[in-house]
């Protein structure tokens, strides 16, 4: 019973998954939105950012686990590439979106059009 | 009526509480929560894989978006512990929160090494948001090759 608990816990930690990688979202003062995600031992070279005219598509492939020519005595982190696909509307701008990868964390700054900013009306007298 | 053995495998009552808890312990299990395996939730004991290797053990942490000098790696009396805080997003009262998975606070992992380990040769490392530890072991505990001597 136990041994079977073990070999399906196996399993299943074999098993790649897709990661959704944990966000942090917020629409800035000025209109831009901040997205923050958190893929632990990804790298730039492993970072693939995707655009098109409705979606974001963010993957995040991390390098394979050192554990060649020795055995896992404890193993908690899962297995896999970080995925998040996010749908645009037509008010960001394609063409200016910012990423920067720093410790893990990917920081997406994607900015309104010009056109859609929010702006004050000034009253006339 | 139709008649049932008595003892009949398919109707074992212990095998159906072996599926029932079966299926509870996959509830706890679903993986596509972020870094949340069974009840721990990662936030406060990130999640560590500990390797043996024949002459060294490395233990690898993730702890994404932590400035190096927040963490802070001890070992006393065999235990290792990895220690730190990690500093939450400066949020303008003037944003909007969409939506927030990421936490912010204080965590703590322990781990008891065997007493193999030569705890002044430990070194660390932080890259890309994932903690490395190796420690090596003592030089009389790796494995040695014994030669058979012919005559």
């Amino acid at each position: 019973m136990a041994t079977k608990e073990l070999e399906k816990k196996e399993a299943r930690r074999d098993r790649e998954v897709r990661i959704r990688p944990r966000c942090f979202v917020q629409e800035k003062p000025d209109g831009d939105i901040l997205v923050k995600l958190e893929m632990p031992g990804v790298t730039k070279e492993g970072l693939q950012i995707e655009v098109d005219s409705t979606e974001l598509r963010i993957s995040g492939r991390r390098p394979e686990v050192s554990a060649a020519g020795g055995s896992y005595l404890v193993r908690e982190r899962p297995r896999g590439s970080f995925y998040q696909v996010y749908t645009l509307d037509d008010t960001i701008d394609r063409e200016k979106i910012d990423a920067v990868l720093e410790a893990g964390v990917l920081t997406l700054t994607l900015h309104r059009k010009e056109s859609e900013k929010p702006r004050r009306i000034q009253v006339k007298t | 009526m139709a008649l049932i053995r008595y003892r009949n495998r398919d109707l074992e009552p212990v095998d159906t509480f072996d599926w029932l808890q079966e299926q509870i312990n996959d509830l706890f299990d679903f993986p596509r929560f972020p870094e949340i395996h069974g009840l721990f939730d990662r936030t406060v004991s990130p999640a560590i894989d500990v390797v043996e290797h024949p002459d060294r053990f490395v233990v690898e942490c993730d702890l994404p978006g932590i400035s190096q000098k927040d963490i802070d790696i001890s070992i006393a009396a065999g235990v290792l512990t990895i220690k730190g805080e990690k500093k939450g997003e400066n949020v303008s009262d003037e944003a909007k929160v969409y939506r927030k998975e990421t936490w912010q606070g204080s965590f703590q992992r322990t781990i008891s090494l065997p007493s193999v380990v030569d705890a002044d040769k430990v070194d660390a490392t932080y890259r890309d948001g994932v903690l490395r530890i190796e420690l090596p072991k003592k030089e009389e505990a790796k494995a040695k090759r014994i030669e058979l001597k012919g005559k």
